[in-house]
Parts: structure tokens; C-alpha cells; sequence
């Protein structure tokens, strides 16, 4: 692209921008979600995707490990995998995704052997688990976006079997309601999902196969609420 | 979704998102202007490249010397295809001739759940059947639990019998001749802890054995041949970890890979070799994406994570997990060569790939995959490779 076309791709990006800051007002609806912004948050880790660093490594929602567990681990959350997972090596730092104030420090929302909740501004919350030391964050401590707040760690401690935090987003008021992470969080998630051999896989209700099989495209979950994919006609079975 | 703005917060932030675009556009004016190198022509497109020096097993350095030979400009680029309407469809499949993309569905209206095909030119999608399940390689036998046991069908004429796995799922073999099907420990939930056995069985049920049990992990496939079988794990509780050839005789196993944590394993569609990757081991020239041949002969290592399929035996199809590049793009490994070809280029031919959802089909001409742009299933041409020089 020549200098003349890159200034030109600016003004009309710029254009573009300032219309859509002008007149980005959105209605308020009955939904009980905290307002929303444009992914108001940043990746907890830093640095590129590798082998050596971190990855991607399940989808929040509604998704076949989630089914597989539904009245087990995930009973609590509706039968969905009410985070996002991130693989990384045991020790790698990880970051406030916001501004906020440190909720809770090993709190009983689980994802153990260590948690973190920071409660942010905008109405969410964001929640770090399977961190492998206790957090040295205070409770009401401030911390800012892109501050390390704790080390990933791995839910089986062994550090071999499956190190990846558990990344939730909630609703800073109650902590009751869990949103989609891939919604919030800054960063190309489509490439992201590009590892690996299989498709990131979603439970099909073959009543309404095409219903939460996308990414993003997720329910939201209320905690302690019945379960929302308890499906008569799943795909894949239940072995 | 964009939270409502208060009055007086708008004139900042047209402030600040005008004086940031201005900084950014400098910026790109300032890079532009530092690159030595010509800028790209309109009739410079780069369509398929060698890159070459991919270094062998094992390799000193986690970064591989890579060149890149260009073809002639008169190359003809593919063009991909939509083949669907109406943000249809996930997890689309190849038929064993490559002429439908199978899936299931429910149809337009979501009236009839089943196995739908669609024409790889595009078409309505046609209802097969109504019969979900594990379908075999070539799509003749379906296998589906019914009452707490396991059937086998055949599609040609409804014929069916049961299979003695207790009710667990069951895997072809890629002949279609045998079925396997894995009985896991259920008071042990530790995964690296946890026994599986694997049973073996003829198509129609009979002369079912375990063969082996591994400890903390799976059974994968089918060796070229069929006469034995590859797994992962450890076949003592405290031997080695990795990667083993087992006989389907007499159970006996050969370790063809040590490895503790191998990831998303996926064997070639006759069996003769295995993709995989390997994370955060502290010897680092072991991270990235490994191939093996599966009677143990080839080792391959390339120091990358991405998404993988194989296009045919010993040809693997690769998108590597580069962020920087402007859009995902397409490697294809020719494992005999040791040579890894640019099927496409980012910057002309970027694969809007959502949810790591496409396949290669069996004859290896094509990929389907399903868009994040329009939620449709699109199929691409994949180059064919020229001669090697």
C-alpha cells in the first residue's frame, strides 16, 4: 500500500469511527447483564500464542466437555463451561483483564487450587482460576488493567496434566451471571481457535442442531439455574 | 454493543478517537516509508510458495531457516465457493467420493433431524437419513446406542446387530472390518491416573478381546494394515509415557514416540502416519508440531502450534497459528520431501475459518469450511503442487 492509500484507508477509518462514536447509543433492554461496551478487556496473558507460551483451549458455553459433565461440574452453571481456558505453563503471570478492585481471594466459586475475583467498573467481574499459588492481591486492593495478579496453575497440581487458567467474566453486582469471555475480551478469537485437529466442539440439540454451535454465539449463564442443554436428542451421544 | 455515552463524555472521546487515528495513520506512514524493499505489485501475487529447510529431527533451534520460492506470476489462484445459505451448518464432512459435504442438521426449517448432503457446487441440502450416529470411513455402517447397547447398521439395506460394547462408543477401522471401543475406570478421575482398556472386534461383533489397558490416556486408530493399533499413555502404570504400537494379536507394544502430554493426535487417513503437538516441556525444541510415521521410521518436528488436517498420506494440511500475519493461511507438509508449501497467501487469500471448523476432502482437491464472515460452508480449491525441482 503506498503512502497516499494508507492516508486515504486513515481518513476513511477515521470517518468512519468518529460516525460510529457519534451515534453508538444503544437501547437499554430488560436483559440483566451490566451495560455494554466494545470488549471493554484485554487477553490475561501477554505476548504471542506458541508452544512454549499459552493457547487457546476451550470455548466458553455450551460445549461437548461441558455436556459430557453437565451434572457434575458443571451442574452448578447450567451444563455450560461458564469460562474461557487458556492453556499455559505452571508460573506464567497472569494479568488483570481491567481496572478494578480485588473482590475475593480463594474465594468458594472453586476452580481451584487458587482464585481471584476483581470486580471492574463496567458493571463485570472477572475471575481467575486454577492459579497455582494463593494471590498476593488484597481484597479491595485497586489493580489496573495488564497488572500481574497471579501465576496460572493446574487444576490436577502436577503441572503435567492440564495447566490452563479458567477465565470467567460475571456480573460485578451478584456474581451470578456468567458471560461469554469471547464477547468481552479484546483479541482475534477466530484465529485463535485455529489449533489442533478437531473443531472447537459444541453440543448439537438435533431438535435445534444449529442453535449455540458458534463461538460467540453463546447463552448467557445464571448460576444455580437448571440446566439449559439437558438435550433428548444430543449429538454426539451420551455414550 | 456500545453502552449509551453521556453527553458531555462524547466531544472527549470523538477527541480521542480522532487524535488516535491520526497517530496510527503517522505511524503506518512512518513504516512504510523504513521498508527497504520494493512494495508489491499489483501482477507480483505471490500464489504458491516452497519454503524449504524445514530442519530434521531433532532439531538445535526453535527457529527453522525457511525460504521461500515463489511460482510463476500466471499461476491461477482458487477462488472459494458458498455452497449454503442461511448461516447453516457446523461441522461439515466429506462423502468418500468427495462429490458431497455430509452434515447433520434439520434441515432449512429445522423440521427433520438427520444426515444431510449438499452438492460441493452449492444446492439445497438433500436429507439422506434420519439415522445420527458414528458413521464409518466410507459411510455403509453407522453405529448408535439404543436401550443401553450399541448397534451397528448397515445403510444399503437397514440391516442391523448389536455390538458387544457396553454401551460405549465405538470407533471403525478405516476398512470398516473392525470396531474398537475403550472401558475406562470410573474411580479414578485423575486423567494422567486413569486405566483405559481397549477392546478390539470384528464388524460384526465377534471375537471382542481387550488388547490392552494404557494408563492416563487413549486409543487413537489404526496402523496401516490394520494389524495393530496406536495408543497413547503409559502400558505400565510406572513405564514410559508416549506414544505405542500395539499389536492387535498378542497386545504387545513398541513405543514409537516418548512423550508425556501429546495433543490433538490425528492419524492419516490410511494409517500410516500421526499428527500431533507438544506444549510447555521444558526442552524446548520438543514443543511444536510433530509427525511420525507409524512404523516408526520418520520423525519430523516444526516448531509451530496450529490447526491441522491431512489432505493424503504423508501430506498434511497446516494453518499456522500466526497472529501477525493479516489473515490465517495455508501450509500443506509433503512429509516424504521434508518440504512445506505455501498453498496460500494472507495477504490475497485469507481463510475466514470460524470455530477450527473445516475438513480436506478424501481425494485431497478441496477443504470445506464454515465462514465467520457469513456463517456459511464454503469450499476451497486447494492448489495443486507443481513438480518438484
Amino acid at each position: 500500500m503506498v503512502v497516499r492509500d494508507k492516508i486515504r484507508v486513515g481518513v476513511i477509518l477515521g470517518l468512519t469511527a468518529l460516525l460510529l462514536a457519534a451515534t453508538g447509543q444503544s437501547a437499554a433492554s430488560a436483559d440483566p447483564s451490566p451495560p455494554k461496551e466494545e470488549r471493554p478487556f484485554i487477553m490475561p496473558f501477554a505476548g504471542s500464542p506458541g508452544p512454549d507460551t499459552w493457547f487457546f483451549l476451550q470455548a466458553y458455553g455450551n460445549t461437548t466437555f461441558a455436556y459430557r459433565f453437565r451434572n457434575d461440574v458443571y451442574y452448578g452453571g447450567q451444563g455450560l463451561h461458564f469460562g474461557v481456558d487458556l492453556a499455559a505453563p505452571c508460573g506464567t503471570p497472569v494479568r488483570a483483564i481491567g481496572d478494578g478492585i480485588v473482590f475475593s481471594v480463594d474465594n468458594w466459586h472453586g476452580a481451584g487450587p487458587h482464585n481471584l475475583l476483581i470486580n471492574h467498573s463496567n458493571g463485570y467481574a472477572s475471575f481467575y482460576g486454577h492459579l497455582l499459588v494463593r494471590s498476593r492481591m488484597k481484597i479491595g486492593q485497586k489493580v489496573v488493567a495488564g497488572e500481574v495478579v497471579g501465576l496460572s496453575g493446574d487444576p490436577d497440581r502436577t503441572c503435567i496434566s492440564r495447566p490452563h487458567i479458567h477465565l470467567e467474566i460475571r456480573d460485578s453486582e451478584t456474581h451470578a451471571f456468567g458471560y461469554n469471555p469471547l464477547n468481552l475480551i479484546e483479541a482475534d478469537w477466530e484465529r485463535l481457535a485455529l489449533i489442533g485437529a478437531e473443531p472447537i466442539r459444541f453440543e448439537m440439540d438435533m431438535e435445534n442442531p444449529r442453535r449455540w454451535t458458534d463461538l460467540f454465539e453463546q447463552p448467557e449463564t445464571q448460576f444455580g439455574h437448571p440446566l439449559v442443554n439437558d438435550y433428548a436428542s444430543p449429538w454426539p451421544f451420551d455414550w | 454493543m456500545i453502552m449509551p455515552l453521556r453527553g458531555h463524555l462524547i466531544g472527549k472521546r470523538l477527541l480521542l478517537v480522532f487524535l488516535s487515528l491520526t497517530f496510527l495513520v503517522f505511524l503506518g506512514v512512518l513504516a512504510d516509508a523504513a521498508q527497504a524493499g520494493p512494495l508489491p505489485s499489483a501482477g507480483s501475487e505471490k500464489v504458491l510458495a516452497r519454503v524449504t529447510t524445514i530442519p530434521p529431527f531433532p532439531i538445535s533451534t526453535p527457529e527453522p531457516v525457511l525460504t521461500i520460492e515463489h511460482l510463476p506470476r500466471n499461476s491461477r489462484r482458487p477462488i472459494p465457493v458458498r455452497i449454503s445459505d442461511g448461516e447453516c451448518c457446523p461441522y461439515p464432512r466429506w462423502s468418500a467420493d468427495s462429490e458431497w459435504v455430509m452434515l447433520f442438521d434439520a434441515g432449512e426449517k429445522g423440521e427433520v433431524p438427520g444426515l444431510y448432503s449438499i452438492p460441493r457446487e452449492g444446492g439445497s441440502p438433500t436429507l439422506l437419513t434420519e439415522r445420527i450416529g458414528v458413521y464409518s470411513q466410507d459411510w455403509s455402517l453407522v453405529a448408535y446406542p439404543e436401550a443401553s447397547m450399541v448397534y451397528i447398521e448397515r445403510w444399503a439395506d437397514g440391516d442391523r446387530w448389536v455390538v458387544p460394547s457396553p454401551g460405549r462408543r465405538i470407533f471403525f477401522s478405516p476398512s470398516g472390518e473392525q470396531i474398537a471401543w475403550e472401558l475406562g475406570s470410573s474411580g479414578i478421575r485423575h486423567p494422567d491416573l486413569r486405566q483405559n482398556a481397549i477392546w478390539l472386534a470384528e464388524i460384526d461383533g465377534g471375537t471382542a478381546r481387550e488388547v490392552v489397558t494404557v494408563n492416563g490416556g487413549h486409543f487413537i486408530g489404526w496402523a496401516a494394515g490394520e494389524e495393530a493399533i496406536i495408543v497413547y499413555g503409559r502400558l505400565a502404570p510406572n513405564g514410559p509415557a508416549g506414544i505405542w504400537r500395539v499389536s492387535t494379536e498378542d497386545g504387545s507394544g513398541r513405543l514409537l514416540f516418548e512423550v508425556v502430554k501429546p495433543r490433538s493426535l490425528l492419524l492419516s487417513p490410511a494409517g500410516g502416519w500421526l499428527a500431533f503437538f507438544v506444549a510447555f516441556e521444558n526442552q524446548a525444541d520438543r514443543n511444536g508440531l510433530w509427525i511420525l510415521g507409524m512404523d516408526g521410521s520418520v520423525k519430523q518436528h516444526y516448531p509451530l502450534i496450529g490447526a491441522y488436517r491431512w489432505r493424503g498420506e504423508g501430506q498434511l494440511l497446516v494453518i499456522p497459528q500466526d497472529l501477525d500475519a493479516p489473515g490465517a493461511y495455508l501450509w500443506q507438509i509433503d512429509v516424504d520431501e521434508g518440504v512445506v508449501w505455501e498453498l496460500t497467501d494472507p495477504m490475497h487469500d485469507a481463510l475466514p475459518i470460524a470455530s477450527n471448523d473445516w475438513q480436506s476432502s478424501p481425494d485431497g482437491s478441496m477443504i470445506v469450511f464454515r465462514s465467520h464472515e457469513d456463517h456459511n460452508l464454503w469450499v476451497f480449491p486447494l492448489p495443486e503442487l507443481p513438480l518438484s525441482p
